[in-house]
């Protein structure tokens, strides 16, 4: 054969290569001049239309309507400690309950911490208040901190933020000391752990003392994900295998075999791309997850945060009708994991929404599968 | 002696006197040829590829003829370009470092400088140059790519002057003259060129491989535009630089072959200048020259660092004189000259660096101190100083030369004044603060008043924020304030203190420049601000402080 044929041939095929790359980046910038930019995504559509609220109606600040936990948290920043103190205990020894329900008080004390101290004036023993005292400081070092990247972070903020977080610790030792039984202090310490680098080795004695108090707790599990994935103490191996073992064993039905779903977001969101929906792992995580929600209490307290993370991937995974009942089903809010992450949540919350929307017509609109 | 590119590094061999100079030359040259031989290599190796295809080929301008050409071209169109093309700018000469000295204002040293050349047997400098470094040098602008000699300067550091005896500086002197006598600077040029020509290159492809990547990225960046319109984040894998990149990597791969053979034979070079050293001043005083420099070196950093420049942001500095000739008070001073001796072992251990042009220090040391007793003295011979003649108003000159020019201006001051100056104004940040979030122009005494009986949190709130601190509500903005109003109150307490009497900061040369409180204040005062800021602030532990110290304050409204 002739050489230079031969190498021709060769060059031809690099030529060939090149130009299809760059026919497909002038493709992707068409594709992207033309999508309406509110509803992302590929094409506009009426979410009213589809049993959805319209982008405008959309509330960012919260995962779902709540009026107990808020109306809770209204009269603490009120100044008010007996109506919090009474909220919080009627959770009794559902812990999870009780964990979901500290949120909401944790959050008015790291704003304005006058009713916790009144509560700890009334009551100097209450466990409830050193809680409330303990989580609010932890929460209060994160907001010092503030939510960006360390590059964005200042020194200010990296001072203000060590400084609560090292009282926040003490804070909690004395929380658990007052009841003994509960693992929210516990729990609460998960952040510090974070927030302070804790090794993996002490970390897992912490958590030890959360799983004997409440093995399957979601809220536990939710933050002991957040220390295990890559961007604090640990790996996406790491964090994938602590997601799937909590899963697996987990009671049939319990929420926690959504746990994966937040695994595989954090490491899409890492990635920044959705390459991780096309494994079969995450297709069957993506299906256990989706049958234990179907089959779930219609007034379960995780269920919200759980539809959420849920509804992006199904979407992510071409699920689309699947996808789109589930976004009927949250209703007018975006305040979640995993539209908290980005910049715009709602933009984000809108754009799967219509990619939901968009690939369920193109797929001649076909009924939820039965589970 | 030691340390900072040098313009006689070049290639050297063996003992004194040996085949050295042609060899070294030689090398240099081969050395430098090679990197444009290299750069020949490429583009005359596509060329043959071309030819051989083109005349071996039934259709030579052909379609598959065409694109071999074709990617020849665009792989030697960067070669061509950058090694030959590109008209690389001699850096304009920088002005002489430090300061001439002739032989009418420095006679001895001068004197001691030619007499340590006649004994060696080479031709003295002709320039001798005092510098502001913790190290000596020389140089010589040769002809003809060394073959002629040409004009000598030697450049000797004032620390040096200030940290060695007369026999250690002779020592010095010495070595740096062993650099002439072997010759080692008539090659240094050639050398230097060489390094020029082929970091040149790769600096260049890079800067191309940078300008390929950043087109790149941005073809990749169009692709993620997709999932960018869902509202979502993305990342794109990483741009490629390119055939410039896989230039520059050659060519790097050259540089670091270059720099590792010239370091090899500057390294030799060095042990050679010791060795001139040892013959003209003797083993021990060679060794302990060797020794001490890293020493000199630490002690030059630290003084400058905690001492000479303190006052450097507030515009004030030593007397004249005094910024490089406060080293010797830093040398002179017992505790800490047993901590600067305890330096030694670790600058021993020091990693080794292929590409550097001197051999580790504790190399050099013991091959010094492996040879035969000499019998020849280190000790009786006065401070290296001595040999300047108005030692005090050289050095001054030497600062006024070598400082940044900004320090012409600056104000002169005493150490200890320098030192309560400094520290005042280390804290008149926290009391310009207070005194625009009181708003009144209050002097020292009568703000701390103010402050002390006025409404805390207000004042606190005045004070100047970051946007974060500006931007929080509630408790965080409260903690936002919190160190911000402590800090400024710790200012204002010293400086009350100090107006007073009560505080002043001294300059030691055993420990930094410090203040000195009395020992109940220093003992309460943390405390008792912590106390002055806590969320229900108390101020009651700070105005007891405060009048056990004889400053009481008028009493507070409630």
């Amino acid at each position: 054969m002739d050489v230079l044929t031969a190498l021709g041939g060769g060059t031809g095929v690099m030529v060939v290569a090149a130009v299809s790359a760059y026919r497909k980046s002038r493709r992707a910038q068409r594709v992207a001049a033309a999508a309406p930019a509110p509803a992302g995504g590929g094409r506009a559509i009426d979410p009213t239309a589809y049993g959805m609220a319209p982008g405008d109606r959309i509330d960012t600040t919260k995962a779902s309507s709540d009026p107990e936990g808020e109306a809770a948290r209204a009269a603490a920043l009120a100044g008010d400690w007996r109506t919090p103190a009474a909220y919080l205990e009627a959770a009794g020894s559902d812990w999870d309950l009780r964990w979901r329900r500290l949120g909401y008080l944790a959050e008015a004390a790291a704003e304005d911490d006058a009713f916790v101290k009144a509560w700890q004036a009334a009551r100097p023993d209450d466990p409830s208040a050193a809680l409330v005292h303990a989580d609010g400081m932890v929460m209060l070092a994160g907001k010092l901190r503030g939510a960006l990247g360390a590059q964005h972070t200042t020194h200010e903020q990296f001072d203000a933020f060590h400084r609560v977080l090292a009282d926040s610790e003490a804070a909690c030792l004395r929380a658990a000391e007052l009841a003994p039984e509960d693992p929210s202090p516990y729990i609460a310490r998960i952040t510090i752990a974070r927030g302070l680098g804790w090794s993996h080795e002490r970390f897992r004695t912490l958590w030890a003392e959360v799983v004997s108090r409440a093995p399957h707790h979601f809220g536990a599990h939710r933050a002991a994900l957040q220390y295990c994935c890559a961007k604090w103490q640990g790996s996406h191996e790491l964090m994938h295998e602590f997601a799937r073992q909590a899963a697996a064993s987990a009671p049939p039905g319990d929420l926690l075999a959504a746990l994966p779903l937040f695994a595989v977001f954090e490491q899409e969101y890492r990635d920044g791309n959705e390459d991780i929906y096309r494994l079969p792992a995450t297709a069957a995580a993506v299906d256990a997850a989706w049958r234990v929600v179907a089959a779930a209490p219609a007034g379960h307290h995780r269920l919200p945060e759980v539809r959420h993370i849920l509804a992006n991937a199904l979407e992510c995974s071409g699920r689309y009708a699947e996808a789109v009942e589930q976004f009927q089903l949250i209703g007018p809010f975006c305040g979640a994991v995993p539209w908290t992450y980005y910049g715009s949540p709602l933009k984000a919350f809108g754009g799967s929404r219509a990619t939901a929307v968009a690939g369920w017509e193109d797929a001649g609109r076909p009924a939820v599968p039965q589970v | 002696m030691r340390t900072a590119p040098r313009p006689a590094d070049g290639p050297a061999l063996l003992p004194p006197g040996g085949i050295g100079f042609l060899a070294r030359g030689l090398l240099a040259l081969a050395l430098l040829a090679g990197f444009y031989l290299l750069a020949l290599g490429i583009v005359g190796g596509l060329l043959a590829v071309d030819v051989l295809l083109a005349v071996n080929s039934a259709h030579p301008f052909g379609l598959g003829g065409l694109k071999v050409y074709a990617v020849s071209a665009v792989l030697a169109y960067p070669v061509l370009r950058t090694v030959f093309l590109t008209h690389r700018h001699k850096p304009a000469p920088e002005p002489l470092p430090g300061l001439s000295v002739g032989p009418a204002e420095q006679p001895v040293l001068w004197e001691r400088v030619r007499q340590l050349a006649d004994e060696y047997g080479t031709r003295a400098p002709d320039e001798l140059r005092l510098v502001a470094e913790a190290n000596a040098q020389v140089c010589e602008d040769v002809r003809l790519l060394g073959l002629l000699p040409g004009r000598r300067r030697m450049e000797l550091g004032i620390p040096l002057l200030i940290g060695f005896n007369q026999a250690e500086l002779d020592a010095v002197i010495a070595h740096e003259l062993g650099h002439f006598g072997n010759k080692d600077t008539r090659i240094g040029g050639l050398t230097h060129s060489g390094r020029r020509a082929v970091a040149h290159t790769v600096h260049a492809l890079h800067e191309r491989a940078a300008r390929n990547r950043a087109a790149h990225a941005a073809e990749l960046a169009a692709s993620a535009a997709v999932r960018r319109a869902k509202g979502r984040r993305t990342r794109t894998p990483q741009a490629s630089g390119g055939v410039d990149q896989v230039l520059a990597r050659i060519f790097a791969a050259y540089a670091g072959l270059y720099l590792t053979v010239s370091a090899a034979v500057s390294r030799r070079q060095e042990i050679a200048a010791d060795l001139a050293a040892v013959r003209l001043v003797g083993r021990d005083a060679t060794a302990s020259a060797l020794r001490r420099l890293p020493v000199i070196d630490t002690a030059l950093e630290y003084h400058l660092h905690r001492y000479a420049m303190v006052g450097w942001e507030d515009g004030l500095l030593p007397l004249p004189g005094q910024v490089y000739g406060g080293l010797a008070h830093l040398l002179a001073e017992p505790g800490r000259r047993e901590e600067l001796g305890r330096l030694e072992p670790e600058a021993a251990d020091a990693e080794h660096d292929p590409y550097d042009s001197h051999p580790p220090l504790p190399a050099r040391i013991a091959a010094v101190e492996s040879l035969p007793p000499d019998g020849r003295a280190t000790t009786g011979s006065g401070p290296a100083l001595a040999l300047l003649s108005a030692p005090e108003r050289t050095v001054a000159e030497v600062e006024a030369v070598t400082l940044p020019p900004e320090s012409a201006g600056m104000t002169r001051l005493d150490w200890p004044e320098l030192a309560r100056r400094t520290g005042r104004a280390r804290h008149a940040a926290g009391v310009d603060a207070l005194r625009q979030a009181v708003g009144r122009d209050l002097p020292a005494a009568a703000l701390l008043a103010e402050v002390m009986t006025g409404h805390l949190r207000e004042i606190a709130d005045r004070l100047p924020k970051s946007p974060q601190a500006r931007a929080a509500t509630g408790r965080a903005a409260r903690e936002f304030t919190r160190p911000v109003l402590r800090s400024a109150l710790s200012d204002l307490v010293l400086i009350v203190l100090a107006d007073a009497g009560t505080a002043d900061w001294d300059v030691s040369w055993a420990e930094p420049v410090r203040l000195r409180l009395p020992d109940a204040v220093a003992r309460g005062l943390p405390a008792a601000l912590d106390a002055a800021v806590a969320d229900v602030p108390d101020r009651q532990p700070l105005r007891t402080l405060l009048a056990d110290a004889g400053l009481p304050l008028p009493p507070a409204p409630c």
